[in-house]
């Protein structure tokens, strides 16, 4: 545990596939164990799982779809060692199709078991894209980090994977309040109101019941994403980020930190060949130097 | 979370009510760069529309908080409003009596509450703000849309209805706001301003 005896959990995410997200969470992951703490990193790319070869290992035996199908009972004996002290992998489901979409009492059971792990710190790759699945860790956790590279596609899709991450929030939220059926009104999708924002979600939601806005707009609060942003390439790319922080509060509601950028660099893609980490074989790279300063700014 | 319309200027232009004037020319700049036509950040999330909405906004708040004495004047509105803290503010000097115009633009007016429904217990020659604020009420129209469509600061609107002459700007501004100000709830100007300008003299701080 750390000094706090608190379990970490950090969720990486990004809603585009191809950003770096797999690079950026097993080198994080590398940052935390040199600093003596106990993490965990888990594959939950269930269709695309490929951490084992971002840290040098082959593909693991034992995988998450073994504890997702019961093959394995516990999920500690799907942990394998990576060859670096304190860190652990939990590899993504590799060959089972059906794995690649858990039912909800899979992931129920998931959640609970990740929460149970005796380490300090669990980092969690998720997949692209914005299904329950991939929203729903990345909201479950301490830390939700968006990665986003300076490219209109990616910068598109951080803003969708954003507002989907939020309205899956309160409609959790809704469900937990017991006021879930007001909420469905407003998205009732027979009747489009044209929402295009969470404040658009609100003032609809105000019309059916003002006080239901309160509460959830409270509760709301609490969803706070950190943005990283990798790729850049000059200081107008690391401005973006103060950008995309400034339409986020202002437009959607939604109070964004900017963890920090990660500078584009060759080596990166030699680390990749190599089936190496970039942390351990080049500590002294620009994006090595973006990437641990990016992890200790959340200590 | 809060809306556009419920942040104040500093924090629409994202700066610490401390930041010095150079802090606050760089914050506008990336605002500039955030919401302009090219902008990278913002094209696929909002519409043209949008951003120049947004755009408006920071420049409202810019030209407040650029300029010593306005923001000075929108300081101490904030802290008498209990809005901010006064140890989270810059150490405040003398009210100063000169503060620049706001720029202004045309737009369509809202339909107005019909003048039948105007309370006849408010005197037709009383135009203190007291009774501005009532006519204001009774129509229906809510300050903060006079304020958007006549681009005049909400915070000389509220003074200018609170009747505090002291935090008010110079008597040439005072009058070209009141005449927007009557112009938009279907009052006329002159005799607003004229009205409004008597008790002004009468207790305007020497």
């Amino acid at each position: 545990m750390n000094e706090d005896n608190k379990r970490e959990i950090w969720a990486v995410g990004g809603g585009k596939g191809g950003i770096g997200k797999s690079l950026i969470v097993a080198n994080m992951s590398i940052v935390l164990a040199q600093r003596g703490k106990k993490v965990i990193l888990i594959d939950a790319d269930l269709g695309g799982a490929n951490l084992h070869t971002c840290l040098g290992i082959p593909q693991p035996k034992a995988t998450l779809g073994d504890f997702l199908s019961r093959r394995v009972s516990r999920i500690e004996d799907t942990i394998v060692e990576t060859g670096i002290p304190n860190l652990g992998l939990i590899s993504g489901a590799q060959e089972i199709l059906g794995a690649a979409n858990p039912k909800h009492s899979q992931k129920v059971r998931l959640l609970r078991t990740i929460g149970s792990l005796n380490v300090d710190f669990i980092l969690i790759d998720l997949g692209s894209g914005t299904s329950f699945n991939i929203l729903d860790f990345f909201l479950v956790s301490d830390h939700g980090l968006l990665i986003v590279i300076p490219e209109p596609t990616s910068i598109e899709n951080a803003y969708r994977f954003l507002k989907c991450s939020f309205l899956r929030k309160v409609g959790i939220l809704a469900a937990q309040y017991d006021v879930k059926e007001v909420f469905d009104t407003v998205l009732d999708p027979k009747n489009s109101r044209g929402i295009r924002t969470p404040f658009e979600l609100f003032d609809e939601i105000s019309k059916v019941d003002e006080k239901v806005v309160d509460l959830l707009q409270k509760g709301m609060e609490e969803f706070r994403p950190k943005l990283i942003l990798n790729q850049v390439r000059s200081e107008n790319d690391i401005r973006i980020g103060f950008s995309i922080r400034s339409a986020c509060m202002k437009y959607l509601g939604i109070q964004m930190d900017y963890l920090g950028y990660i500078y584009y660099d060759d080596i990166v893609w030699q680390s990749i060949r190599k089936k190496r980490p970039l942390i351990i074989d080049y500590p002294h790279s620009l994006a090595a130097q973006g990437i641990r300063s990016t992890a200790e700014s959340l200590l | 979370m809060k809306k556009l319309s419920q942040l104040n200027y500093y924090q629409i232009l994202d700066v610490d009510p401390k930041a010095t004037k150079t802090e606050i020319l760089r914050a506008f700049d990336l605002a500039e760069e955030t919401y302009g036509t090219d902008s990278l950040a913002t094209y696929s999330l909002m519409t043209q529309d949008d951003r120049r909405k947004i755009l408006s906004k920071i420049r409202e708040a810019y030209q407040i908080l650029v300029d010593e004495e306005s923001r000075k004047l929108y300081d101490q509105y904030l802290i008498k409003t209990s809005q901010i803290a006064p140890e989270k503010i810059r150490s405040l000097q003398a009210v100063p009596r000169q503060v620049p115009a706001i720029p202004q633009e045309k737009e369509t007016q809202v339909p107005l509450a019909p003048a039948d429904a105007i309370d006849s217990t408010v005197g037709e020659e009383n135009y203190s703000g007291k009774a501005l604020k009532k006519i204001r009420e009774q129509k229906g129209v809510d300050l903060k849309r006079i304020a958007q469509v006549t681009k005049i600061n909400i915070t000389y609107l509220r003074l200018i209805e609170d009747d505090n002459y002291a935090l008010l700007p110079a008597p040439v501004y005072i009058k070209g706001f009141l005449v927007q100000y009557a112009q938009y709830l279907e009052l006329p100007p002159e005799k607003v301003r004229d009205g409004y300008m008597k008790l002004y003299n009468l207790g305007k701080p020497q």
